[in-house]
């Protein structure tokens, strides 16, 4: 048996008291509405640095074969330059791509009502959420969207840092968006990181002809952007409610190509 | 002196959280591969070296980790890291010290570091944990086996 004074209950004590130092700091910052944590992510930030993908990637310049000989200096000169060649038609592809899939979101959204942000993963969490980039600095708010290259939504901002933000998208279990269809049908998306789950919340047409369900200004999100396509799904129509579910199609990672939409 | 190595050691293990959400954001396409080098500290600190000078390192990691990678409010995860080093600390004083135990231990030290996924979808795979937390584990056997020698106190 445990004497009451052995050194390990001793031990057992202080990470009690650690506990509570640990819920008396949550109980301050519960009741000032997270004023402490966001206090503290904006003067310390330097403890989490924002890393940088640079795009000015440069191969080691090749000058150990330098000789007195002319035809070798220019071999050198030849291989550089095919070099630099080769690294300009990668980066012409890359920008090609870009340029294709911002053509296609300005095609999608009107941009004289969103400022639409393009934005990267910079941390994955425990809890399954990412960090992106673009926070505060661009007057991003939470329930602004997040939006992939066809402008379907595949997140929400949940919480807003000075640079960065936490977002929650369809592959977290807890996500929740409220949605509309073209008849005015309001609707509840849930998702279990697997499936995302259609129900109506408010009928007004039963109609199984719903092709998309958008988000709306009435939720708090910006308007009239995909969450779902429906018509490749069975609609269920039973006891004044529609239902419906579809297999998620998402794969989210460090080179996924995000973009942020707020209201102007 | 103490203070100090305190001190280095917070900032050490701020950076092992660093690298861990880092790593696991890069491995993101390898659904079963995570690498937890915090877990790993954590369960050392829990099984071989349950001190009292833990508790505050603990408590600001938790900070550091609800400041700038959570929603959370300030504090949760500091009494989370604080109840697992309780809870595997008592099951470790309980258990024998075979390496079947100690596995099983690092096991539930996963479940209860990853707790808010399983919460939020139990029909979450057990056996998927148990993947990632072998590599883990054996990371920790790994790295245990060398912090043994006490390095410190060797005679010259």
């Amino acid at each position: 048996m445990i004497n009451n004074n052995s050194p390990k209950r001793r031990v057992y004590i202080f990470y009690i008291l650690g506990i509570i130092l640990s819920a008396t700091v949550l109980t301050v910052d519960i009741f000032s509405d997270k004023s402490v944590s966001t206090y503290l992510n904006n003067k310390l930030s330097v403890l989490s640095p924002t890393p940088l993908v640079s795009s000015n990637f440069r191969f080691p310049e090749i000058e150990v074969f330098k000789s007195k000989s002319n035809l070798i200096n220019e071999n050198i000169r030849l291989k550089n330059e095919v070099i630099e060649l080769r690294k300009l038609k990668v980066e012409n592809e890359k920008l090609k791509i870009e340029n294709e899939a911002n053509k296609f979101i300005v095609k999608e959204v009107d941009s004289s009502i969103y400022d639409i942000y393009e934005s990267s993963i910079i941390f994955k969490t425990l809890t399954n959420q990412y960090i992106i980039s673009g926070g505060e600095n661009l007057n991003l708010n939470e329930k602004n969207l997040v939006i992939d290259e066809n402008s379907y939504v595949i997140g929400v901002i949940s919480a807003v840092r000075q640079n960065r933000s936490i977002i929650s998208t369809i592959l977290n279990p807890s996500f929740s968006i409220e949605g509309i269809d073209k008849y005015g049908n309001e609707y509840l998306i849930t998702s279990d990181s697997k499936n995302l789950y259609v129900s109506s919340t408010n009928l007004k047409e039963e109609n199984t002809d719903i092709k998309y369900i958008y988000t709306d200004v009435t939720f708090g999100h910006p308007g009239q952007f995909p969450i779902i396509d429906l018509s490749s799904t069975s609609i269920n129509i039973a006891n004044n409610k529609i239902t419906a579910e579809q297999e998620i199609n998402l794969n989210i990672n460090y080179f996924s190509n995000i973009y942020l939409v707020k209201t102007k | 002196m103490t203070y100090l190595k305190n001190l280095i050691l917070t900032f050490l293990t701020f950076f092992l959280i660093f690298t861990e959400i880092r790593v696991n954001t890069f491995l993101t396409n390898n659904v079963y591969f995570e690498f937890y080098p915090f877990l790993i500290y954590l369960f050392y600190v829990s099984s071989k070296y349950f001190s009292r000078s833990s508790v505050l390192i603990l408590v600001l990691n938790g900070f550091y980790y609800d400041i700038f990678y959570t929603t959370n409010f300030l504090g949760e995860t500091s009494i989370k890291l604080l109840l697992i080093c309780i809870v595997t600390h008592f099951i470790s004083t309980k258990l024998s010290k075979s390496i079947f135990t100690n596995f099983l231990l690092f096991y539930i030290c996963l479940l209860l570091y990853k707790y808010e996924l399983i919460v939020g979808d139990i029909g979450m795979s057990l056996f998927y944990f148990l993947v990632i937390c072998l590599p883990n584990y054996l990371l920790f056997r790994a790295l245990n086996s060398n912090l043994r020698r006490d390095v410190f106190s060797a005679k010259i």
